[in-house]
């Protein structure tokens, strides 16, 4: 088959590999007919996440017709269509029977990685490091699907792929981050960050009850996508715009009740940009934190800072004097994608959203290295790539 | 360490024992109850530990563990146990480079449902080990706390540095596999999966990262 490999840092390219197979009872072999570049992808691209290798086949958002099942699978069977979420999970352990499925035990086969970074190791990803798991990922023709009575979730309609291809990641991250901002009816709630996670978050804040979203970009095509959530577009590059300065205002003077970091770890900083980029070339600092930095500074007293926005490693300079002196709420983390799945799904079954509405380009799989270009670049307007991963030219 | 486990109840260091492997508990040596550090002396003995929480009685986890035959499924290049009495099993490590490593093990003591100690009784290994299952305090499974201690020959250590996995990471990573077995049944891998180039850097992180370890296979064998 076709898959999408990472070779190095800005390096990617597309090979020929042999085709996967079942490796374990509950496995599934997924033939994917649609699959998309994420914004966390980026940051592979970019080398600030460890433990990748040279040959990783990249990809983590993913759906398609069930292949070939293994002796264990009892929910699917081949022919059925499936949106495959990235986070894999048991099913079986404490942490997946009490709804945490990004903490699950029990997936990560390179579990004594993690461990060393971070104490514990969560969930494995599809093509997303070999701390995370090293599971081959989901930009290519065929992927592997371990746990398969777990993870995807069965369509029953006939809805396009467009539409709920997003189920696999940032329409249930965007949600998630609002569920975790603790929206009250008629809340003020910021997001930075106006690409695909930020645009899901705005929109579930309104549908978790807020009263006003506020989209802070710079990119004029994503501010007018957020307003089309229905959100108030912040520019945050406007000349003597300082955005803690207007949220106060846009919030007589309390700030948001809720900040969303839809950004995390490669912000596009001023104040203290240099600073941090420097420190992250000496590898003093892995993450730039400039966004979270912002959100911690604007919240309310009180108030709540939800990150759905991906942060690896080591933050240097995190005013967290400003979050305990306010008493604020944090809430992070890799979305527990099978919590979420049914109720999103209905949710544009019903009509509520067609999360399709932030596709700029539609690309075939050799084009993908090219695609990976323009997205990190926000060359020709670009929010969200999907990928056919069987047209093979342009 | 935390205040709801009862130490005292489940020892770290295993049970004292007699003869050739006196060295396992020095004569003397109270139980205090104390978390015990890798132990880094030149005495060529390595002591590991690893501590599990899982989802699953103690009964059927004490069941699992008791029938040794059932070892190859779990634990890392195990290539065959053979059961040659009620407490006695002989026992084949296949290492890289064709290195084959055989010992005789004997159950010192056999508490059902709770706790099992062993130790090998001639070959080409010295090892002891312990295995204890406790009622997790709030319902949540039962936690399985493994001891082993190995004295390791220079041919053995040899042959540990090739294959990449050092004996104390071996014991943490055979528990994981038990739990995984236990919970899921079968145990995670990438390994058979496709992959692009990997070029010299990335064969070189591959082995780094433990990853050319072979998986025990679980269920997979069985199903
Ligand atoms: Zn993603
Ligand atoms: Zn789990």
């Amino acid at each position: 088959m076709r898959a999408v490999c990472w070779m190095g840092k800005q390096s990617i390219e597309v090979h020929t590999v042999p085709d996967p197979a079942i490796l374990n009872p509950s496995d599934a072999i997924i033939r994917i007919t649609r699959t998309a570049i994420c914004g966390s992808d980026l940051h592979l691209y970019d080398g600030y996440i460890p433990t990748m290798e040279s040959g990783d086949i990249l990809g983590h958002e993913f759906m398609g017709v069930v292949e070939e099942v293994g002796s264990g699978v009892k929910k699917l069977k081949r022919g059925d269509r499936v949106v495959v979420p990235f986070t894999i999970a048991c099913g079986n352990c404490f942490f997946c029977k009490s709804h945490l499925y990004s903490a699950c035990d029990n997936s990560n086969p390179n579990a004594h990685i993690a461990e060393a970074a971070y104490g514990y190791s969560g969930s494995a990803l599809y093509g997303y490091s070999h701390m995370m798991g090293g599971y081959a990922g989901g930009q290519a023709q065929f992927a592997r699907v371990p746990f398969a009575d777990v993870g995807p979730i069965k369509i029953e309609n006939d809805l396009p792929d467009e539409k709920i291809l997003f189920l696999s990641d940032i329409y249930p991250t965007g949600y998630m981050a609002a569920e975790n901002a603790n929206i009250q009816p008629g809340d003020t709630v910021a997001v930075w960050g106006a690409g695909p996670v930020g645009l899901f978050a705005a929109a579930s804040a309104y549908m978790l009850g807020a009263g006003k979203v506020i989209s802070i970009d710079r990119f004029p095509e994503r501010l007018k996508l957020a307003e089309a959530c229905g959100a108030f577009a912040l520019d945050y590059s406007e000349p003597d715009l300082n955005v803690i300065e207007a949220l106060k205002d846009l919030t007589g003077g309390n700030g948001p009740d809720s900040c969303i970091d839809a950004v995390g770890m490669e912000a596009h900083g001023e104040t203290t940009g240099v600073y941090d980029k420097v420190k992250q070339a000496l590898m003093m600092e892995t993450d730039r934190p400039t966004a979270l930095r912002e959100v911690i500074q604007a919240v309310r007293k009180g108030g709540t800072v939800s990150i759905p926005g991906v942060y690896g490693g080591v933050l240097d300079k995190v005013n967290f004097g400003a979050a305990f002196g306010k008493g604020i709420i944090m809430k992070m983390g890799q979305t527990h994608m099978q919590r979420y799945l049914r109720p999103l799904l209905d949710r544009v079954e019903q009509g509520q959203i067609d999360p399709s509405f932030l596709i700029t380009h539609r690309v075939g799989i050799e084009e993908v290295p090219a695609a990976y270009k323009t997205f990190r670049d926000k060359a020709e307007q670009c929010v969200k790539v999907v990928i056919d991963p069987w047209r093979l030219a342009a | 360490m935390s205040e709801v486990i009862d130490f005292k109840e489940t020892p770290l260091r295993p049970t004292p024992t007699t003869g050739p492997l006196s060295w396992v508990t020095p004569p003397g040596t109270q139980l205090t109850g104390k978390y015990h550090g890798a132990n880094d002396d030149d005495s060529g003995v390595v002591r590991a530990h690893s501590t599990v929480t899982i989802d699953r009685d103690a009964d059927s986890l004490y069941t699992l563990w008791r029938n040794p035959e059932t070892a190859p499924y779990w634990q890392e290049r195990v290539q065959s146990v053979t059961a040659t009495g009620p407490l006695t099993s002989h026992w084949v490590l296949k290492m890289p480079m064709n290195v084959t490593v055989e010992w005789d093990s004997a159950i010192l003591e056999d508490i059902p449902g709770s706790k099992l100690v062993w130790r090998s009784i001639g070959g080409d290994i010295e090892q002891t080990g312990e295995v204890t299952f406790t009622a997790h305090p709030a319902g949540r499974g039962t936690i399985v706390r493994l001891v082993q201690e190995f004295k390791i020959s220079g041919v053995t250590n040899a042959a540990a540095g090739v294959f990449g996995r050092s004996p104390r990471q071996m014991v943490i990573e055979n528990l994981r596999h038990f739990k995984q077995l236990a919970e899921t049944g079968e145990i995670a891998t990438i390994q058979g999966q496709p992959h692009g180039p990997r070029g010299l850097t990335g064969s070189t992180k591959e082995a780094l990262y433990g990853e050319t370890n072979p998986t025990p296979p679980g269920t997979r064998s069985i199903a």
